[in-house]
C-alpha cells in the first residue's frame, strides 16, 4: 500500500490549476466506456479469465479504479493524443470512432503491461491471466477493423509500429548496457506503437500527411518521457538489477561513489536538467502541430519538473548534511 | 550511515526523520552513531520534511508504465 500511496502521490504532485485541463470529461467518459466495455466483453466471452482480469486491472491503478490508471497527469499521454490529434484536425471529431480508438488503444496497452511486467519481473498475477494477452491483442487490432479495409495504408503503419516496437523490447531485453547510442535506437523505439492511434485518426480525418507531425511529436515526447522514467525509477531499477540508459550513465560517471551516492551528489540534478532542455526542445517539435492542448501539457510538465527539482534538490541536501555527521569521523557506530 | 542508508530510511522509515527531527542526539545514539554538540546543533536546523518528497518521488519506482 506504501508504494501504491507513493505512486498515486507521485503522479498528482502538479498544482492544481495547472492540471485542471487534464481532468477533460471527454476522455474520462471514453476511458471509463473502455474499461466497462473490456470487462462486458470478457464476461460474456471469457467470463474465468473476465473475473481474474477485472482484479488485475484494478490492481494497476493506484485508487483501485481501472480508468483512473489513465488518467495519471504525469502518465504519457497515450490516449490524450489522438484527442488532442482529432480536435486540431476535425471541426467536429466523430464520437464513435473517437471510442473506438480509445478502447483499441487501452486494450493494447494492457496487451503490453501484462507482457512487460512479465519480462521485467514484478507480476503479481500476470502469468495467470496471460491468456488474456489473447483478447487484449485482438480488441486492440480488429477495432480497426470496421474503419479500415485490409488494404488500406493505414496497417503498413500498424504493422510498422507494431513489429518494431516489439523488437526493440527483444532487443532491449537482451542488453547488458545502455548506453547513447542504444537509446535513441532500441529504448526510443520500444514506443513505436504510440504511432498507431495518431495514424488512424489522421487516415480517418483524412489528413494522413499532416499526421506526420503528430506521429514526431509523439515519438519525441515518449523518448522524453522514457527518460523521465528512467531518473525517477533509478533506485527501484538499481534494486531490481534492470539496466537504463541512466543507469549506464550513472555507472560511467560516478567514480568510485555508489550509484545511490552520486545520484543524490548530482545525478539526479543533472538528470533533471537534462530532462528541461529537452523539454525546451520539444516544444519546438511540437509548434507545427498548432495544439493549445499540447502546449498546456508540456507547460504543465515544466511546472512538475521545476516543482520537484527544488523539492528534491532541499531534500537531498538534508540527506547530504546528515550524512557528513554520521559519517564523520567523531562519529562512531557501534560494532 | 551512508547516505545510500539515509536514502532508504527517507523512502521507508519516517520514524526514524520524525525522531531526529526532535531529538537529534537521542535519535542519533539510538542508531548507534555518537556526534559532537556542534553536529547535533547543525542536525537540528535541517528542513526535514523537505524529505517526504523522496518518498513521493521515488516511493513508486518501477512504473514502467510510459506507454
Amino acid at each position: 500500500m506504501f508504494m501504491e500511496r507513493a505512486l498515486m502521490a507521485r503522479h498528482n504532485e502538479s498544482p492544481v490549476d495547472q492540471s485542471s485541463f487534464l481532468l477533460d470529461d471527454q476522455l474520462q467518459k471514453l476511458v471509463s466506456d473502455a474499461c466497462a466495455r473490456i470487462q462486458n466483453e470478457l464476461t460474456r466471452r471469457a467470463p474465468f479469465l473476465g473475473e481474474q482480469v477485472r482484479g488485475w486491472m484494478a490492481q494497476l491503478s493506484a485508487t483501485g479504479q481501472a480508468p483512473d490508471y489513465f488518467l495519471q497527469p504525469r502518465m504519457f499521454p497515450l490516449l490524450r493524443l489522438p484527442l488532442w490529434a482529432a480536435k486540431s484536425l476535425a471541426a467536429e471529431p466523430d464520437g464513435e470512432f473517437l471510442a473506438d480508438v480509445i478502447y483499441s488503444t487501452v486494450n493494447g496497452y494492457y496487451y503490453i503491461r501484462l507482457l512487460d511486467n512479465l519480462m521485467d519481473d514484478h507480476g503479481t498475477i500476470e502469468l495467470k491471466i496471460l491468456p488474456a494477452t489473447a483478447f487484449f491483442h485482438t480488441e486492440f487490432q480488429a477495432t480497426y477493423q470496421k474503419y479500415f479495409e485490409a488494404a488500406h495504408r493505414f496497417w503498413e503503419v500498424f504493422r510498422s509500429a507494431w513489429f518494431s516496437g516489439s523488437d526493440a523490447v527483444t532487443q532491449e531485453f537482451n542488453l547488458d548496457r545502455i548506453g547513447e547510442v542504444e537509446f535513441e535506437r532500441i529504448t526510443v523505439s520500444k514506443l513505436a506503437g504510440a504511432r498507431i492511434p495518431l495514424a488512424a485518426v489522421g487516415f480517418w480525418c483524412g489528413t494522413g500527411q499532416k499526421m506526420q507531425c503528430w506521429e514526431n511529436f509523439a515519438l519525441a515526447l515518449a523518448r522524453w518521457s522514457q527518460m523521465e522514467d528512467d531518473l525517477f525509477d533509478w533506485h527501484h531499477d538499481v534494486r531490481h538489477g534492470k539496466i537504463s540508459y541512466f543507469l549506464s550513465e550513472a555507472h560511467r560517471r560516478k567514480g568510485s561513489d555508489t550509484v545511490d551516492a552520486w545520484v543524490i551528489r548530482e545525478g539526479f540534478q543533472l538528470g533533471l536538467e537534462t530532462l528541461q532542455r529537452e523539454l525546451s526542445a520539444l516544444r519546438d517539435v511540437a509548434r507545427p502541430l498548432k495544439s493549445p492542448d499540447v502546449v498546456s501539457y508540456l507547460d504543465l510538465r515544466e511546472t512538475i519538473l521545476e516543482d520537484q527539482k527544488t523539492k528534491i534538490s532541499e531534500a537531498f541536501q538534508v540527506l547530504s548534511a546528515v550524512a557528513v555527521v554520521t559519517e564523520a569521523p567523531t562519529a562512531q557506530a557501534p560494532d | 550511515m551512508t547516505v545510500q542508508e539515509l536514502f532508504e530510511k527517507a523512502l521507508h522509515n519516517s520514524k526514524f526523520w520524525k525522531e531526529l527531527s526532535k531529538d537529534p542526539a537521542k535519535a542519533l545514539q539510538a542508531a548507534g552513531v555518537k556526534a559532537t554538540a556542534d553536529q547535533v546543533a547543525a542536525l537540528k536546523q535541517l528542513n526535514y520534511e523537505a524529505l517526504d518528497e523522496v518518498a513521493t518521488a521515488f516511493g513508486g519506482g518501477g512504473t514502467g508504465n510510459i506507454t
